[in-house]
């Protein structure tokens, strides 16, 4: 089944929601949001889900929510409203909105993904030319994972980064490259040939100039440091820009990865858009400094739904939601990750013989 | 002119002096107010050989460049010059009257004071000194001097940007030559086109004087100094299809020569790409002449043309690139401090540069486009009108089309202005005519800049069109204007190579798209208004990705519409630009060649689409519009009150069939008109300004003010008629569509009150010179086809 497509745009004192249904028809709701809201929840959220301000073992002690609540009851309640029970929803979101996942604007109680899977995308332009390459199903067997914490962390730090990418691994013909293995070079050469590529290391968002955000990898001597800039290891988003992507997905556990700049009329910039407009499907990237005691879950969950090829993509992320939740309450480690890009996308299944469901 | 920037300093030029002038100048120097000192130097001089003279000239050059004081020493001067009988000016006199024969130091003094003189804006004060030594050396027989002194006039006037007087003086110097002094022929034959060069850059040459073309065959570079400075005037005056062709000509002269491109010739390239919107193409020329080993010939105008299309493109950093030291006429730097204002919406600000760059600005152009641009930013509505009526008026006497056609665009907004508050104020019933008004100044405005390939400009009017539309609630023509302009942005997006600029070119009109939404979805079509939504966030993809695009009809209106197909068959050098940094100049070229191809191909010609062949005459509807000038006057005008152009004969009716308290004052001003006419043209003038003054009592009329000043002047009462005639100026633009309802030109009028202000002609001559322009205003009136 389709999605429905949203896309959402800012005028000056209010904000358009534009509801493609899948039969084509549109339908524009006026939601009772404006920029200067938005742009200041966004401010405060990233404030908030910061590592000077968070107490990652108990957040609903520093954090609290509801400052959310007006926002979630002006968007998702009209959303809610008019969708319904639709299952998949993709929205594209417009200015501040980048910075706001969806998912934490509650209504009446409920988080959008309550009712629907949902992903994003920069635009729904962009989002119908990943569609329709229509390149099958993913070969999650061909998986290639690297994961590695910096020089600075404790042992267990290292641990509970090769914990993210495992759920993979064990999907996985190969073997994990982690610690000093998980270099810039196997990363570039793993989105030339795996159909899934999955990253667990320290990301860093720099938001004067996002073409030198980077992921932290291993220059195969010596581990990444936090504190060190211009490392060999490291890989910007403007080589990721540059060179030609075949993976069809990709798993970014990284912190900051799903941040981006919001350029007055152009698409944001960050990862997500750059892998997309790269070659990738689809990419799963994380909203802010994660956790990796509740990322591993996350992905745990999200792989053992996708990977019996039964679920679409937008599908197990939307049950990997709801799973984390269940063990991790709070936002801060439920909601981390966002899905960018083609949310229909499956899995070839384990046994080949195994039908698709076509929903 | 006198050039004091090579002057050295006092103390050096003091050096220069003989032992005996170091000795006896040397407390006048220190302790000597200018004026004294200069007076001093003078007697010094006294006897002395020319060397020593010319070294107590150059001291004097030196004493007026580097004076502490000058501003207060030069208001003393003046006040000495004005008063002759004051002693410490009285040899100086005395040398003019041809008292002393001390030459080339007596020429220089009056050349010094000349300058200073002009430096304080007494421009005409120090032609006089100018002419004087003229005279002076005349009456000494001195040929040579006398043609140095004509020379140092010419450039004088050079200067001044009077490039006919300039001329004036080389042709009296010419003559001079070549009865006098024939060594000084070729001399003055090289000043002859450095005179023609100047005219040829104010636009006031249309092609190479024949006069000149033996000359010029002898030497190219002289001919291709010409030729550009050809094209840079017929630029200033907006005859962009006449200065390409000035350009190619001077192409194919510069190709022949030695020594690479000239930089004049491809900074008038850039400039030309510019005004036509063809940033990239101006981008890259202005990188051909930074690269170029001689750009320090042209750094100025190098510096300006930079400045100017980061302007055009709307960067952030625009002002900052703003020459430091400008070069280039006085007051073009507060010029473009006040347009910047204006793009930061600081209007105070911008009025208070623009007032001073029209009060100071020595070139009168200058001065020109910044009243039209005070108009758009003073809170005064009259004096708005005014302006701007006085400005277009000017730029169709000049021939400037492309100023011609923004100030129309100009005037649309303030006409647009004009009917929002009129309908904030609650009067809808007089809104329509202004907007109708309005929307056809824009479709004037856009044929203009369309026939002149100005497409930013092109697009802004048809943005501001669609305001117009909108506000008249018609939306789907809003619509139309609105595709057709956000279509040229994005062709324009896409031709700049520059991330920032593009940016700034996205980000100067946002706005736009998010009125194209609104308007869809007032018209009630979401899928439409979904579709502009898109293409507000897509741009980058567009740039970078469109590979990714193709084929792929996302939504209505987005992959489809031109500019995303321009940017499938161009996004793969784009892409590669983005991510290697700059490219060469050649490949950005190549670049821009295919692009503009593509472009012109995907987006067709996008203009001329329902504009208007001929201007409306709107009979019955409250304006007549001038044929000449596209604006409007009230009915009843008779002549335009921006050109002056005589206009048809119209006549108002009042049809109010109840009697008002209003229409009883006006019946009753108007019988009071007619009986005034009837006792003027009886000649009992003290009779008919009684009656006019009645009428005056009831109505105020342009009219009847008129006539009341010729009673006045026939009574020989100078000081009321001006009085008169100048609240008829001020009536002149007191309704909503200006009228000259009087029968004699602004001008004529203008040039009585000159006349009786300053005591030149008696009131008697002033009165019968302005009938004769009444006469002949309504016999011509009469002839003109309706």
């Amino acid at each position: 089944m389709s999605p429905t497509r949203v896309s959402f745009f800012f005028r000056a004192g209010d904000l358009l929601a534009f509801v493609i249904w899948p039969g084509g028809a549109v339908e524009c709701l006026t939601l009772d949001a404006t920029p200067d809201g938005v742009l200041r929840a966004a401010a405060e959220l990233q404030s908030l889900f910061s590592w000077e301000r968070m107490n990652p073992n108990r957040p609903e002690r520093t954090t609290d929510m509801g400052f959310l609540t007006g926002l979630g009851d002006a968007v998702t309640g009209p959303l809610a409203a008019a969708l319904g029970d639709c299952g998949h929803v993709v929205a594209a979101p417009h200015g501040p909105l980048h910075d706001l996942p969806l998912q934490l604007l509650a209504h009446a109680g409920e988080s959008p993904v309550d009712r629907w899977s949902l992903s994003y995308t920069p635009n729904l332009a962009l989002y119908d030319g990943l569609v329709a390459r229509d390149r099958g199903a993913v070969d999650l067997a061909s998986a290639r994972c690297l994961a590695t914490a910096a020089a600075e962390d404790p042992e267990r730090t290292h641990v509970r980064f090769a914990a993210i990418t495992q759920p993979i691994v064990e999907r996985s013909r190969h073997a994990a490259a982690n610690g000093l293995l998980a270099t810039r070079a196997e990363l570039l050469a793993a989105l030339q040939e795996a159909d899934v590529v999955a990253v667990a290391c320290h990301g860093r968002f720099d938001a004067g100039s996002p073409r030198a955000s980077a992921l932290l990898l291993s220059d195969g001597r010596r581990p990444p440091s936090r504190a060190r800039l211009g490392q060999d290891g490291a890989v910007s988003l403007a080589e990721i820009m540059a060179v030609p992507i075949r993976t069809r997905l990709v798993v970014l556990a990284a912190c900051f990865s799903g941040r981006q700049l919001i350029a007055p009329g152009d698409e944001p910039l960050g990862f997500a858009s750059a892998f997309l407009a790269g070659g990738a499907d689809a990419v799963l990237v994380a909203n802010w400094s994660l956790d990796a005691r509740a990322a591993a879950p996350f992905l745990d969950g999200l792989m053992e739904q996708w990977s019996t090829g039964r679920l679409s993509l937008g599908r197990a992320t939307q049950l990997a939601y709801l799973a984390t939740r269940l063990l991790y309450p709070h936002a801060f480690h439920w909601a981390a990750f966002s899905l960018f890009g083609d949310d229909g996308l499956r899995c070839v299944p384990p046994n080949p013989a195994m039908e698709v469901s076509p929903s | 002119v006198l050039d004091v920037t090579a002057v050295p300093s006092v103390r050096e030029a003091f050096d220069a002096l003989g032992d005996e002038d170091r000795r006896e100048l040397q407390d006048p120097v220190r302790s000597l107010p200018l004026t004294r000192l200069l007076t001093r130097l003078r007697s010094q001089g006294d006897g002395r050989s020319d060397a020593e003279q010319r070294a107590l000239a150059l001291l004097a050059r030196a004493a007026i460049k580097h004076f502490d004081r000058p501003r207060d020493v030069y208001e003393r001067l003046v006040d000495l010059l004005l008063a002759p009988d004051q002693p410490d000016v009285v040899p100086v006199a005395g040398l003019v009257h041809g008292g002393a024969v001390h030459a080339p130091l007596l020429l220089t003094m009056i050349e010094t004071l000349a300058w200073t003189l002009a430096l304080g804006g007494c421009a005409a004060r120090g032609r006089a000194w100018l002419d004087a030594a003229a005279a002076v050396a005349a009456s000494l027989d001195l040929p040579g001097e006398e043609i140095a002194v004509h020379d140092y006039r010419a450039r004088y006037e050079l200067a001044h940007g009077d490039t006919a007087l300039a001329s004036g003086a080389v042709a009296r110097a010419g003559e001079l030559a070549a009865t006098r002094a024939p060594a000084l022929v070729e001399r003055i034959e090289d000043l002859a086109a450095f005179v023609a060069v100047a005219q040829a850059a104010a636009g006031l040459l249309t092609d190479v004087p024949p006069a000149l073309d033996g000359s010029l065959r002898r030497c190219p570079d002289a001919l291709l100094l010409l030729l550009v400075s050809l094209g840079e005037g017929a630029v200033a005056r907006d005859d962009l299809a006449v200065a390409v062709r000035f350009a190619e000509r001077a192409a194919v002269v510069d190709a022949g020569r030695a020594g690479g491109p000239d930089l004049r010739l491809l900074l008038l390239r850039a400039k030309l790409a510019r005004r036509t919107g063809q940033y990239e193409r101006a981008d890259l020329l202005l990188a051909e002449v930074r690269t170029a080993a001689r750009r320090a010939e042209v750094e100025d105008d190098l510096a300006w043309e930079t400045f100017s299309l980061a302007r055009d493109l709307a960067q952030a950093d625009a002002a900052g690139k703003l020459p430091a030291h400008p070069g280039g006429p006085p007051g073009r730097a507060t010029y473009q401090r006040g347009v910047l204002a204006v793009h930061d919406g600081e209007t105070e600000l911008a009025a208070s540069l623009f007032r001073a760059c029209a009060a100071d600005a020595v070139e009168p152009n200058l001065r020109l486009d910044a009243s039209a641009m005070l108009a758009m930013v003073t809170d005064d509505r009259v004096e708005a009108m005014r302006l701007l009526y006085r400005s277009i008026g000017a730029y169709v006497a000049g021939g400037r089309r492309q100023d011609h056609a923004i100030a129309l665009g100009h005037l649309g907004l303030v006409t647009l202005i004009e009917a929002r508050a009129r309908l904030a104020a609650g009067i809808p019933a007089e809104v329509i005519p202004e907007l109708s008004r309005a929307a056809r100044l824009y479709r004037d405005a856009i044929r203009i800049h369309d026939e002149l390939g100005a497409e930013a400009s092109v697009i802004d009017s048809r943005l501001t069109l669609a305001a117009v539309a909108e506000d008249a609630a018609d939306l789907p023509a809003a619509l139309e204007q609105l595709e057709l302009g956000i279509d040229g942005i994005e062709a324009q997006y896409l031709l700049v190579a520059d991330a920032e600029a593009a940016a700034a070119i996205a980000q100067a009109h946002r706005a736009w798209y998010e009125r194209a939404v609104t308007v869809c979805l007032r018209l009630a079509q979401p899928a439409r208004a979904l579709g502009f939504a898109e293409r507000a966030k897509s741009r980058r993809l567009l740039r970078d990705r469109a590979d990714l695009l193709a084929g792929v009809a996302a939504t209505p209106g987005a992959a489809a519409d031109p500019a995303a197909r321009a940017a499938v068959d161009i996004a793969a050098i784009r892409r590669r630009l983005r991510t290697y940094g700059r490219a060469s100049v050649a490949e950005r070229r190549r670049l821009l060649e295919s692009a503009k191809d593509v472009v012109a191909r995907s987006a067709g010609d996008g203009g001329g689409a329902g504009m208007e062949p001929e201007p409306r005459r709107w009979y019955g509807s409250g304006s007549i519009v001038c044929r000449r000038c596209l604006v409007d006057n009230a009915v009843g005008s008779m002549f335009c009150s921006a050109c002056e152009e005589l206009l048809v004969k119209t006549a108002t009716a009042d049809l109010t069939l109840e009697p008002t308290e209003e229409s009883a004052r006006r019946g009753l001003a108007t019988l009071r008109y007619n009986q005034g006419q009837r006792e003027f043209h009886e000649q009992r003038f003290a009779a008919a300004e009684a009656l006019f003054r009645q009428a005056l009592q009831h109505r105020r009329h342009q009219d009847y003010l008129f006539f009341l000043a010729l009673c006045l002047l026939a009574r020989d009462e100078p000081a009321e008629a001006v009085a008169a005639l100048s609240e008829m100026f001020d009536l002149q633009f007191a309704a909503v569509v200006p009228a000259w309802y009087s029968p004699v030109a602004p001008t004529g009028v203008h040039a009585a009150v000159a006349d009786l202000t300053d005591r030149r002609r008696p009131a008697g001559d002033v009165l019968v010179a302005l009938i004769e322009q009444e006469v002949d205003a309504i016999r011509r009136q009469r002839s003109l086809p309706r």
